[in-house]
């Protein structure tokens, strides 16, 4: 399967709907969570009514890309009555989406459960997780890729790195990985001394096969680093990204935010700060991708050369 | 360890007190490990490995469900007003709920999470007056009615089904002997209150204002598969004949079941509750393929007895996390 080139573009969370001039930006492309426009699973139609008229103005001016956080995509259940299949793999299809991102946790009919969840990693599980993820890029009829986790701590059994888990799914199922630097940045935050390696990880994932990368930052919380979407990118996070961008060929990059108030300098900042924040960091993302890339090498860009 | 009995086990922890105390507190694990096999205790005494992630993931968890059973109100606007003009702290009433709920994680299935919580403020003493009670049965039979229509779709949804009322079907329509339903995308419920300036503003009324005691009864309809449920009261004698129709009659045979009312009036009947598309005549729905813009009746259907289509809810998706 082949993908676009698109560029540099935000999280379409429900967190910044109604404040953020979404419609106002010249972004490359537009990530859509799927569970958030959904319908229920347990209801009538696709969308939700409320999502109906939020998503076509954004459908009608950017790209928008597909991300499934709680579809059951990897759980024990019944793949075709997933959320995945039953509502996800519709919206991909309605907004013509170029690729769809999933989740690396479990959940059955579940939400609160999945972050708590990574998949265990194994041999097994991977084979298993390989002909679900194969099944289900079938179903999209545009490339699947999956997402690295961030966790607290690993699922019980795991035998295999995180890294060689996700190479061996890709190998058997011919899917993609959507790569998040910063659950990269969390992970080595709070599993270094137990040996996690980020060095180590990009050493061993298959990069030709990065078609995404998530861009995002958190906060130390008692004791722990969370992955919580609720600061600027994390300065370390930046760094990965002009690594990966030099050895690697993604279609976009996608900024995450998850507040309508960041963390900056340990004080919240309000909406007007919050947005100068979140465009601040979009357009280092743009100098990121052009330095790597070239001036034209985006979406927007190409058309303004052209 | 089987990955499959690794995540049963797991969502067995976060569901049981008892498990958690297992898991958490190294004093509690003297005791009978509440039925677990021995792979199921290996499970437990990974997770007890860690304590302080694995106690991070358990609380994550259960801050979900209260967040998402706080936004699966979305769904049923006038529960949600009411709980946020009771006074109560609604975190703890939603923390007490999910608890209640043996921390069950209703994901996806929204109506379900809606359901359960309405449910549960329907037996609380804060919203035991008459006309809370009302709102929570309205929202639990909204509840009712969006998940029948997840299983299993009308033939017609009525904002279609309005069409072949129009001049150019009615003609199709035999009315002596033809037959007519309501649309299962429809349902009603009657009140004790009047609850007509709650009902007109979901997103602001004020749940301790007084409202009269005046029995009402309204009709629940969802006009589409992905459109908000609309609200319509109707006459005493219309939702009368609405549940008549459950099962499909004639005008002579609703007639009837009316108490002998007179054609021209139980035409007017049928005529106001087809405006609305949420009665169908059976020809009509063979002609299902006939389609035009949504115009009011004409020959001898102008609705008499009128509906006030008193307010359009909204429906959505609950909050979540991303990552």
């Amino acid at each position: 399967m082949s993908f676009p080139r698109l560029g540099v573009g935000l999280q379409f969370n429900p967190e910044l709907i109604g404040w953020f001039p979404f419609l106002d930006q010249p972004f490359d492309v537009v990530e859509l969570l799927f569970d958030s426009v959904m319908s229920p699973l347990d209801g009538s139609g696709v969308m939700s009514p409320r999502a109906v008229d939020l998503v076509r103005d954004i459908a009608d001016k950017y790209p928008l890309l597909g991300h499934s956080n709680y579809g059951g995509d990897f759980g024990f259940g019944d793949l075709m009555g997933s959320a995945a299949v039953q509502r996800h793999v519709p919206l991909a299809k309605k907004f013509n989406v170029s690729w769809v991102a999933n989740h690396c946790y479990y959940s059955d009919g579940s939400w609160s459960d999945v972050w708590s969840s990574p998949l265990q990693f194994s041999r097994v599980e991977a084979a298993r997780v390989a002909t679900r993820a194969r099944a289900l890029q079938e179903f999209y009829g545009v490339p699947l890729a999956h997402e690295n986790a961030a966790y607290y701590r690993t699922c019980p059994g795991s035998d295999l790195l995180e890294e060689e888990f996700l190479a061996r799914i890709l190998e058997q199922s011919g899917t993609y990985l959507h790569l998040d630097l910063h659950n990269l940045y969390a992970n080595a935050q709070n599993h270094s001394a137990s040996g996690y390696s980020i060095q180590r990880f990009l050493g061993t994932i298959p990069l030709d096969r990065v078609i995404t990368i998530h861009m995002a930052g958190g906060r130390w919380i008692g004791g722990q680093y969370h992955d919580l979407h609720d600061t600027q990118v994390a300065e370390a996070v930046w760094d990965l990204l002009d690594d990966v961008l030099s050895r690697a060929r993604p279609g976009a990059v996608i900024l995450e935010y998850e507040t309508q108030s960041l963390y900056c300098d340990g004080e919240l900042a309000d909406t007007e700060r919050t947005t100068d924040l979140i465009l601040s960091d979009i357009e280092r993302g743009r100098k990121a991708w052009d330095h790597a890339y070239g001036l034209t090498s985006r979406r927007t860009t190409r058309s303004e050369a052209a | 360890m089987d990955a499959q009995l690794v995540w049963n086990t797991w969502r067995r922890v976060l569901t049981d007190d008892r498990l958690v105390n297992w898991v958490l507190d190294s004093d509690s694990r003297t005791g009978d490990p509440h039925g677990c096999s021995a792979d199921e205790v290996a499970i437990l005494a990974d997770y007890a490995a860690t304590p302080v992630p694995t106690k991070a993931n358990i609380g994550m968890y259960r801050r979900g469900l209260v967040r998402n059973a706080l936004g699966s109100l979305d769904l049923v606007p006038l529960t949600r007003r009411l709980l946020h003009t009771s006074g109560l702290d609604i975190e703890a009433v939603a923390t007490e709920f999910v608890q209640s709920n043996g921390y069950v994680d209703n994901g996806p299935y929204f109506w379900r999470a809606a359901g359960c919580f309405v449910a549960y403020l329907r037996e609380r003493p804060e919203f035991s007056s008459q006309a809370h009670q009302d709102v929570l049965a309205i929202d639990a039979e909204t509840v009712a009615l969006a998940r029948r229509l997840g299983e299993a779709a009308p033939t017609m949804w009525p904002n279609n089904a309005v069409t072949p009322f129009s001049a150019a079907a009615t003609s199709r329509i035999d009315w002596e002997t033809g037959r007519f339903f309501a649309n299962p995308a429809a349902t009603v419920v009657s009140s004790s209150c009047d609850l007509t300036p709650w009902i007109e503003r979901p997103f602001d009324f004020d749940g301790d204002e007084d409202v009269e005691f005046s029995p009402r009864h309204w009709l629940i309809y969802a006009p589409a598969a992905e459109a908000a449920h609309e609200y319509a009261e109707l006459s005493e004698r219309t939702a009368l004949a609405f549940k008549a129709l459950q099962t499909p009659k004639s005008v002579t045979e609703l007639s009837l079941e009316l108490g002998n009312l007179p054609r021209e009036e139980v035409l007017s009947v049928i005529g106001s509750l087809a405006e609305l598309g949420v009665v169908v005549s059976e020809s009509n729905l063979a002609n299902s393929a006939i389609q035009g813009p949504r115009s009011h009746p004409e020959n001898g259907l102008q609705p008499a007895d009128k509906l006030y289509v008193v307010s359009q809810q909204t429906g959505g998706a609950t909050s979540h996390g991303t990552a």
